[in-house]
């Protein structure tokens, strides 16, 4: 090795690990949280990988493989899965320098771009690390073989590899093209939002194991990526893959991992040093959207009320990410009812059902989700402004519950008429699921509060935005559905109609409940509160 | 490096879209001068900064920084520092780990150069604490040590003072001044015209991307007329053009 190239790799080797203490340091203070919840996520999938590859180990170990089929489709969905994934990370953050300044002029960009998919790596082994660990660790146990076991470990960190330098290069590209594209540059939210749901639909749909999805598969099995399935499964007793699929594997491993990589890196620099498209700015002074406002009684409401629910509104509008996840309940309804409907030929019944449940979740999540992170560059002023916190608070939920409660109501009542659902179950469906649309926003603005939001995504195009935190996300839904428990219960039992309607009662009840309590919770919370130095 | 002029730019042009960042710029400065890069906001200064680090290719036009063509980054690179205008430093990473990342990505050692610096600058104390404790001024200082840890042959500093307060911003113009003294070309943009009239050796002004006043800073005075300092000479030459351009604004 040239001296040139060990002062690359050790540049490249110092950029991965300062990249990775960073993380480590942001989850350890000001993200602890986040850490907690993802141990616990992590042990409970690890028991989860765990008892399946236990099993799964001794029924192959036992009984063999008729065919290779099934590892290579769990090879070939782990590729593309882990491939969208580091992707989507490389275009919203980890393909954005911090300090671009200061290291591209220190340091040659290949080390970098090797050194932030060196760190994408270790974090990738960081969050997944111990679920894969046990997984292994059980099919281990299954098989009775350490060799086994040692495989299975070795070929999914070299998965691992391909699956970062694969996504960062996707990732890249889709950076390069979105910054040297005036279409794209002006419509990247839009966009955005519509390609994570498509890629969502898709991973559905194949999921689904259609016809036309089996047709597009079938012929991926044949080729080399797959064969990563009979490579991991190599030193597992009672298979025997043919030594031209290992030989193909380990080609996939040992020259797609540097020459995807060297792809990689020259798009990185393509990104990094290129010119990117700026179409002239838009008049776009519009308030189309806040049309709703009209709608609110304006003696009733405060100016500030008044002023944050305009001000969320417009802000969803303009930048729709902030709001995915009051969107993302009606792609999933839209999603299952396909997959039903390709399924089993019918439109699926229980569409109003979905609906009037997509619409609780709307309303919950589309404003309320990331309450003093969302505030991002405007949090001093908005600390400092005098506003109270009831105030402040209340903008965000009736904002929520102007869109949400109409799209909650009419949904379920056009699917309903659509699909000839009796009027009283319609009448059902809207008025429980407006009534625990009411709590909603309460439990979101204490989902948000116990997992904040605060670090910015970069958009393609240059825009950079502040999302609502998946964690907050995932405790969101799980409260709602402590709530649902007894609507749920007795929708699933068929019980009468006078238990239906104490349960839906009481769904009803525990939303507000929750919600209010979340609310109060908020408010305390927002009145003492003293933004984190990062922010200001 | 030979005798070549620290910089120099030929034609220099960068456009982005429809708009001209940079037109046809040429430059010369001379090693070891202090060059005050003056200009209104937008007039290009930032965009010519990062063509002569090598951060951003130019749209036409040549150039050289420390004798070599910025179209060859790996041989620019070693030779210059740069302190852009929001300090690049990691706020999770500590003032003494910020500074070691740096001259590990240059792969230097400077262990004892750290700690020189670091009690040049005062910064001994906080330099085990985490940056995003630390106030503007200290985050300015610690980029400025990045940038000098390499010992370059070139500094470019975008608006090094600004924000700072008097104490922070006279170690700034300290260490400008010392470098300078040193045989370190410092290429200085700012909008805090004394600084430059303290310190620049030649000063540039940049009007829509063009080079419109240029020359030592008492020439410049002279010729806008008795008792002028940098700041009538710089609204001066700003104006004419402002005024020309407001109707075609309108």
């Amino acid at each position: 090795m040239t001296r040139e190239r060990r002062q690359l790799a050790a540049a490249a080797m110092l950029v991965a690990r300062t990249e990775v203490r960073r993380t480590w340091r942001r989850l350890r203070t000001s993200e602890s949280n986040k850490l907690v919840a993802g141990v616990a996520v992590g042990l409970f999938y690890g028991l989860i990988g765990g008892v399946t590859g236990f099993f799964l180990g001794s029924v192959v170990a036992e009984d063999g493989l008729a065919t290779m089929t099934q590892p290579r489709l769990g090879a070939l969905a782990v590729l593309v899965i882990g491939t969208f994934l580091v992707a989507q990370r490389t275009v919203k953050r980890s393909g954005s320098l911090d300090a671009p300044g200061a290291v591209l002029t220190a340091t040659s960009p290949a080390a970098v771009a090797v050194g932030v998919m060196g760190a994408e790596a270790v974090r990738g082994l960081l969050f997944l690390g111990l679920p894969a660990a046990l997984t292994v660790l059980g099919f281990g146990i299954g098989t009775g073989d350490p060799v086994a076991a040692a495989v299975l470990a070795a070929v999914a960190l070299c998965v691992l590899a391909l699956v970062v330098v694969v996504g960062f290069a996707v990732g890249m590209a889709f950076k390069y093209v979105s910054m040297r594209s005036t279409f794209v540059t002006r419509n990247r939210g839009k966009l955005g939002v519509v390609g994570t749901f498509l890629a969502f639909g898709g991973y559905m749909f194949f999921l689904e194991g259609h016809a036309l999805s089996q047709a597009i598969v079938d012929p991926l099995l044949a080729l080399p990526p797959a064969w990563l399935g009979d490579l991991a499964l190599a030193g597992t007793p009672n298979v025997s893959p043919q030594s031209r699929h290992l030989l193909g594997g380990l080609g996939v491993l040992g020259f797609g991992v540097p020459v995807v990589a060297g792809g990689g890196v020259r798009l990185a620099r393509r990104v990094w040093f290129g010119e990117r498209v700026r179409p002239a700015e838009r008049a776009d002074t519009t308030v189309a959207g806040t049309d709703l406002l009209g709608w609110l009684p304006e003696a009733h409401l405060s100016m500030t009320v008044r002023a944050v629910v305009k001000k969320s509104v417009l802000r969803a509008r303009r930048s729709p990410f902030i709001v995915q996840y009051g969107l993302l309940p009606y792609f999933a309804l839209a999603m299952f009812g396909v997959q039903f409907a390709i399924q089993d030929g019918t439109i699926p019944p229980w569409l109003p059902h979905g609906a009037a449940a997509a619409g609780v979740v709307t309303t919950g999540t589309a404003f309320a989700l990331n309450p003093i992170g969302g505030e991002e560059g405007l949090l001093p002023i908005t600390v400092t402004a005098g506003v109270d916190a009831r105030s402040f608070l209340a903008g965000l939920v009736i904002a929520g519950w102007l869109v949400g409660l109409p799209a909650t109501i009419g949904g379920t009542i056009v699917l309903g008429a659509l699909l000839g659902t009796p009027p009283v179950t319609i009448l059902a469906l809207a008025i429980v699921g407006s009534g625990m649309a009411l709590g909603a926003p309460g439990i979101a603005l204490a989902a948000g509060i116990v997992f904040p939001s605060v670090e910015t995504q970069s958009i393609p195009g240059a825009s950079e935005t502040v999302e609502p935190s998946t964690f907050a996300f995932g405790l969101f839904v799980i409260v709602l559905a402590i709530a649902s428990l007894p609507v749920l219960a007795t929708w699933a039992m068929g019980t009468g109609t006078i238990a239906r309607l104490g349960t839906a009662t009481a769904s009803v009840a525990l939303a507000w409940l929750f919600g209010w309590a979340g609310f109060r919770y908020v408010e305390r919370q927002f009145d003492g509160y003293v933004p984190n130095p990062d922010l200001l | 490096m030979s005798d070549a002029p620290a910089i120099e730019t030929d034609s220099l042009r960068k456009v982005y879209g429809e708009a001209i960042a940079v037109r046809d710029l040429d430059l010369i400065v001379p090693q070891g001068a202090v060059y005050g890069f003056l200009g209104p906001n937008g007039a290009g200064k930032t965009s010519t900064i990062q063509i002569l680090t090598t951060l951003q290719e130019p749209t036409a036009g040549t150039a050289t920084v420390a004798g070599e063509s910025i179209g060859r980054r790996e041989r620019v690179t070693p030779h210059i520092g740069y302190l852009p205008e929001e300090p690049p430093v990691y706020p999770e990473l500590t003032g003494r780990e910020n500074l070691e990342y740096v001259a590990g990505l240059r792969g230097i050692e400077a262990d004892e150069r750290i700690e020189s610096f670091l009690g040049r600058f005062g910064l001994t104390n906080g330099a085990d604490r985490a940056v995003s404790g630390y106030s503007k001024g200290m985050k300015q200082k610690l980029g400025l040590i990045g940038a000098l840890l390499h010992e370059p042959e070139v500094l470019f500093l975008d608006e090094p003072t600004a924000g700072l307060d008097p104490r922070a911003a006279r170690a700034v113009k300290d260490t400008i001044a010392d470098v300078s003294d040193r045989g370190v070309t410092v290429f200085l943009s700012t909008h805090i015209l004394p600084v430059v009239e303290e310190l620049g050796d030649r000063v540039g002004v940049l009007q829509d991307g063009r080079l419109v006043a240029e020359g030592p800073p008492d020439e410049l005075e002279e010729t806008a007329g008795e008792d002028a300092n940098l700041e009538d000479v710089f609204l001066n030459v700003t104006r004419s053009r402002s005024s020309v351009a407001a109707p075609a604004d309108q």
